[in-house]
């Protein structure tokens, strides 16, 4: 499988180990040249600096032959339109975008994006499931 | 009119606020809530002509397909996105496009 990401901030980087490890194949956009530089000394040569919403950056991607796309940065609007690209302008069969801002969620599966990944409201998710578990020391009692 | 920036309304031309002509919103034209206290939702046209093409693509979608704007206007200025967007029923204007073609027809003249 060829999987295009966009991001190697600590998502799209961890991800890519992970990828690489399954034996699929891995391209990481990002525009950042230090961020690049570390993902090619972990994994080697799979990295492109550049602007992911630019059709050209996809391109040297090679998008065009992408079996799948994520949208891993931290900016929503980047993730959008890049698998917006990847889809329409490249054919990628399958778009996986990171949610940073929970509003985004459904507006990004209304315009097509196929799978969304909501960081905010899954980490705060678990954060109150492990606050409602723990018995919570009344501050009061602490004095 | 929308923009993340206060100060940016300083630049328009002095009474345009005060005299009713706009009404200035600080707000993330990004978002769907910000977009609807600008009552987007009731607008004929939408604009998105900020200095971002992600952010102004995002912006138009919202107003074209959740707040069903008719006309949506986007400032594209890659110019290989384009076609997409308009697929998308987007009108795009692009900075980039226009010049190179009043370039191109100086050119030939």
């Amino acid at each position: 499988m060829y999987v295009v990401i966009l991001g190697a901030g600590k998502v799209g980087f961890a991800l890519a180990c992970w990828l690489v490890a399954s034996d699929h194949e891995v391209a990481v956009i990002d525009w950042d040249p230090s961020r690049c530089a570390a993902l090619e000394d972990e994994l080697g040569g799979i990295s492109v600096v550049g602007d992911g919403t630019d059709a050209g950056v996809l391109a040297r991607a090679g998008c065009n032959r992408a079996d799948i796309f994520v949208g891993a940065s931290g900016v929503d609007e980047d993730n959008l339109i890049a698998c917006q690209l990847a889809r329409h302008r490249f054919g990628a069969l399958k778009t996986i975008s990171l949610v940073n801002i929970p509003e985004h969620e459904a507006l990004f599966a209304l315009l097509g994006i196929d799978v969304t990944v909501n960081a905010t409201d899954m980490i705060g998710g678990r954060l109150r499931e492990e606050l409602s578990g723990a018995a919570i020391l009344d501050l009061g009692d602490m004095r | 009119m929308i923009d993340l920036d206060p100060a940016a309304f300083s630049l328009l031309p002095a009474g345009m606020i005060n005299d009713g002509h706009v009404v200035a919103i600080v707000g993330d034209g990004t978002l769907e809530s910000d977009l609807r206290k600008s009552s987007t939702q009731d607008a004929e046209v939408f604009v998105a002509v900020s200095g971002k093409d992600a952010r102004n693509a995002l912006s138009a979608q919202i107003a074209k397909h959740v707040l069903q704007v008719k006309t949506v206007i986007c400032r594209v200025n890659d110019p290989a996105s384009k076609e997409m967007y308009e697929q998308f029923g987007i009108v795009t204007v692009s900075a980039t496009a226009l010049v190179t073609d009043m370039i191109l027809r100086a050119a030939r003249s």
